[in-house]
């Protein structure tokens, strides 16, 4: 299936060696809602920014093992890099639309890079498709002319998400979606990943528990064992099973707020 | 409410439920004391008592709510809000049988007729008090063993429950001084105390769950594709 993921003894390091994943082992089934929780500095942004080749835009920052997607590795010689990406997008803890450009031209920017000269009638098709998707269509339907910058915090990151979505990827990998937003943004992002995991394949890192007890279907949880040693895949599970019973002591202690 | 304050409150609830234990374990012990000696004092004074062991159960009930309201508890904290709910409302319905009973006692005739139902009754309630009292043992203890025993300390409460109903449908002797009032009453205490170790027995299931997680298995989603492997390592 096109959006299924799958890690096997994934690891990453920064220049200078420092190693900051290690062995992660997981399969992320396609058209669920998996998150991944734990504390500062564990690698949850890093695992992520590896299962679409982001990280190694890092100077020095490299990884190592399989990430599986549609049964490619993405890892192996040969895979396009631009090609994952488009696969496999992301969406930042900041919304960072490109502030001056049209609300239009921010939803179709990368498909424009990304397919070439296209015609006016089908940007216009993908840019509502999109902006529908994102749940954020209503809202400015009147003004696709007005600046990026001139929507809200919330508004900004449903029109990053719309981004993310116009060149039609399998998967949304989303690094804190909602940290720079109010509830009700929170909100509206979090029924917007609800919709969506019906054609996409989504990831999310939160550093709020319960949103990942909210939105997602598994969750995996990373902890180092101590301050610079690398981040590992504690536990893995359905959501249910993680937030009610625990398999591990520390996933346990996490969770509870006994950590530490 | 800081964390600390959370865990606090987890304990203050814990104590409550074993203090609403020990109301209910005397509760069950004076009504049936009363029903056999007929003793009406002691019978009010298990009906007045009702009152605390109501009040103590909705202190409860408002202090779950407060926590889950407040703190969105998970994994152990959230088992043990929820099957300190669903014990405290178990109790609570054992000390509801120990006023019926109590209200029997008040009105039972003792006569020689009833001698051989007493000595069944006898057993049956001293029977029912083991059960409850291993039943908040094993909450106390978090032990599952002891929970899954209650079953079995319950199963002779049952024959004897179906031993007098069947005595009283079918009497061996005529008795003249049979009443269908009194033979109702008896049965009736007998159905409650029967119940209280209902009770108890799925009380023990909620403190398997509080410890294991599992409810019969059928609870939790389907595992993920590799489980087996992230806890095989």
């Amino acid at each position: 299936m096109a959006g299924y993921l799958a890690t096997n003894n994934l690891s990453a390091s920064f220049g200078g060696g420092v190693q900051a994943i290690e062995n992660i082992t997981v399969e992320i089934p396609a058209n669920k809602v998996t998150a991944i929780i734990g504390p500062s500095g564990c690698g949850k942004s890093t695992f992520l920014r590896c299962l679409n080749r982001m990280h190694e835009l890092v100077p020095g920052a490299k990884a190592s093992g399989e990430v599986v997607w549609d049964g490619r590795n993405i890892y192996a010689s040969g895979m396009d890099a631009t090609e994952v990406r488009r696969g496999i997008g992301m969406v930042f803890q900041k919304p960072n639309p490109f502030p001056l450009m049209s609300i239009e031209d921010n939803v179709s920017a990368g498909l424009r890079l990304a397919s070439g000269r296209i015609g006016k009638a089908k940007i216009a098709e993908v840019v509502e498709r999109s902006l529908k998707l994102a749940a954020l269509w209503d809202e400015v339907k009147n003004k696709l002319h007005k600046p990026g910058g001139s929507l809200s915090g919330g508004q900004q990151q449903r029109l990053c998400i719309a981004r993310a979505l116009a060149v039609q990827p399998d998967v949304i990998l989303m690094d804190e979606p909602c940290s720079a937003l109010d509830p009700a943004s929170t909100q509206k992002i979090e029924d917007t990943i609800d919709k969506l995991k019906k054609n996409y394949t989504i990831v999310i890192v939160t550093h709020n528990m319960q949103q990942a007890a909210r939105v997602s279907d598994f969750t995996g949880f990373m902890l180092s064992k101590e301050m610079g040693e690398p981040g590992r895949m504690i536990e893995y599970g359905p959501t249910n099973k993680i937030f009610t019973m625990p398999e591990r002591k520390e996933t346990e202690n996490y969770i509870t707020g006994r950590f530490g | 409410m800081t964390r600390q304050m959370f865990h606090e409150g987890l304990e203050q609830l814990n104590q409550e439920i074993l203090h609403l234990g020990s109301l209910v374990v005397e509760a069950v012990d004076l009504s049936t004391q009363s029903l056999f000696t007929g003793d009406r004092k002691l019978a009010n004074s298990v009906i007045a008592g009702d009152e605390d062991i109501n009040e103590l159960t909705l202190r409860i009930e408002g202090r779950c709510l407060a926590l889950q309201a407040r703190q969105q508890p998970v994994a152990k904290d959230l088992r043990l809000l929820h099957v300190c709910l669903l014990v405290s409302l178990h109790l609570e319905r054992i000390g509801d049988l120990a006023v019926n009973i109590a209200k029997i006692a008040k009105r039972l005739e003792r006569t020689s007729a009833a001698e051989p139902y007493f000595d069944l009754l006898r057993k049956m309630s001293a029977q029912a008090l083991e059960v409850l009292r291993q039943g908040i043992k094993a909450f106390a203890d978090r032990d599952v063993e002891l929970a899954a025993s209650l079953e079995d300390i319950d199963e002779p409460i049952d024959e004897m429950f179906k031993e007098i109903l069947s005595r009283l449908l079918h009497p061996e002797e005529k008795d003249e001084e049979t009443s269908s009032e009194w033979s109702t009453h008896i049965a009736l205490a007998s159905r409650y105390i029967e119940r209280i170790a209902d009770q108890v027995v799925d009380m023990g299931a909620r403190v398997s769950f509080l410890v294991t997680g599992q409810l019969d298995g059928q609870y939790f989603d389907r595992p993920a594709p590799d489980l087996q492997r992230q806890f095989g390592q």
